[in-house]
């Protein structure tokens, strides 16, 4: 529907409403603040919507979405590495996450998601498509454009990471 | 979620908040927003593509005039070279520019030359290549130069 000139509208919003909750959540676990989830989120469609027609259905469009997705998040890591303040960034992500710490959260879902935060990019990434999304290896694989060995030896350190983590905060 | 993490009794639950409604008009929102920057490309898009074609069409034409001028000037310099080597001291130029004969010798002197330098298929793709006009005007500067034309003199 997306592809037809005339049905393109209609078709983005119901793809739209199909995955603007799942992608936003995806982004926003990965870039913590909502405001820039917000801005990769629209980014992310606006891409949809513009290279609709390129979408060859070789893969899943949820695969394709999550690329897209995922890549937008990995352009905003990379804009916000290049500042010189990127340490205080993602010190500040890590207070965010505090600051969400109502009395109804608990202290250990805090701790886990401020050790996912202090993952590499990479496995960060990985550990929440897996994690969050339960994608298979196979479909991250795909995302990511890496090998399905990677990605398994990528979730095992992060997890490993995290795991330790867990163990010297508690 | 599966056991292999040994995560369970974490599971899905988040601290990270969202505003009630935020889902709601952001669809709209967006999609306005893809429409918006879809025209504005096109836009550009537009007008790249007139830049484009103005730059080849001003370029096809000065490379046009350049060879056109580039031909001029030198049939000009080949008749005026072998009318200097046609000259003895004991004739006047009057007497020179009176004679057929003389002028004829010298067109086809100065056309053997401009053939043994000009290749013959170069030669005829540069006479195909040129207007009426131009060609008028080359003969014109055969006609009216006073070594070569038919002077009334």
């Amino acid at each position: 529907m997306i592809k037809n000139p005339v049905l393109k509208d209609k078709g983005f919003l119901l793809l739209m409403d199909r995955f603007k909750e799942p992608m936003y959540w995806h982004i926003r676990r990965l870039v913590i603040s909502h405001v820039d989830a917000q801005d990769i989120l629209q980014e992310t469609f606006i891409n949809v919507y513009r290279f609709s027609a390129k979408f060859k259905g070789e893969s899943k469009l949820s695969t394709w979405i999550y690329r897209i997705a995922t890549n937008e998040c990995i352009k905003h890591f990379r804009k916000n590495s290049k500042k010189k303040n990127s340490g205080i960034i993602t010190e500040k992500l890590i207070e965010e996450l505090s600051g969400n710490d109502s009395e109804n959260s608990e202290a250990i879902v805090m701790k886990f998601e401020k050790a996912i935060q202090s993952l590499p990019e990479k496995q960060r990434i990985i550990f929440n498509m897996r994690y969050y999304d339960e994608l298979s290896y196979d479909v991250i694989s795909e995302v990511l454009n890496s090998k399905v060995v990677t990605v398994k030896t990528n979730f095992h350190y992060a997890s490993q990471k995290v795991k330790q983590y867990l163990s010297d905060h508690a | 979620m599966k056991t292999e993490n040994g995560f369970e009794e974490i599971g899905k639950k988040t601290t990270l908040k969202v505003t009630e409604g935020f889902f709601e008009g952001i669809s709209i929102d967006t999609l306005l927003k893809a429409k918006q920057r879809d025209q504005k490309r096109r836009k550009t898009l537009i007008l790249w593509r007139t830049i484009a074609v103005a730059a080849t069409l001003s370029g096809l034409f000065f490379l046009g005039y350049y060879r056109s001028e580039n031909l001029n000037s030198e049939i000009k310099h080949i008749v005026q070279e072998d009318v200097s080597g046609l000259k003895s001291p004991g004739l006047q130029p009057e007497t020179l520019a009176s004679s057929h004969l003389v002028a004829e010798s010298t067109i086809t002197v100065a056309a053997k030359k401009f053939r043994l330098e000009t290749p013959v298929a170069e030669l005829s793709t540069v006479l195909s290549e040129m207007t009426n006009d131009e060609l008028i005007q080359m003969a014109e500067i055969y006609k009216n130069d006073l070594f070569l034309g038919e002077s009334p003199q």
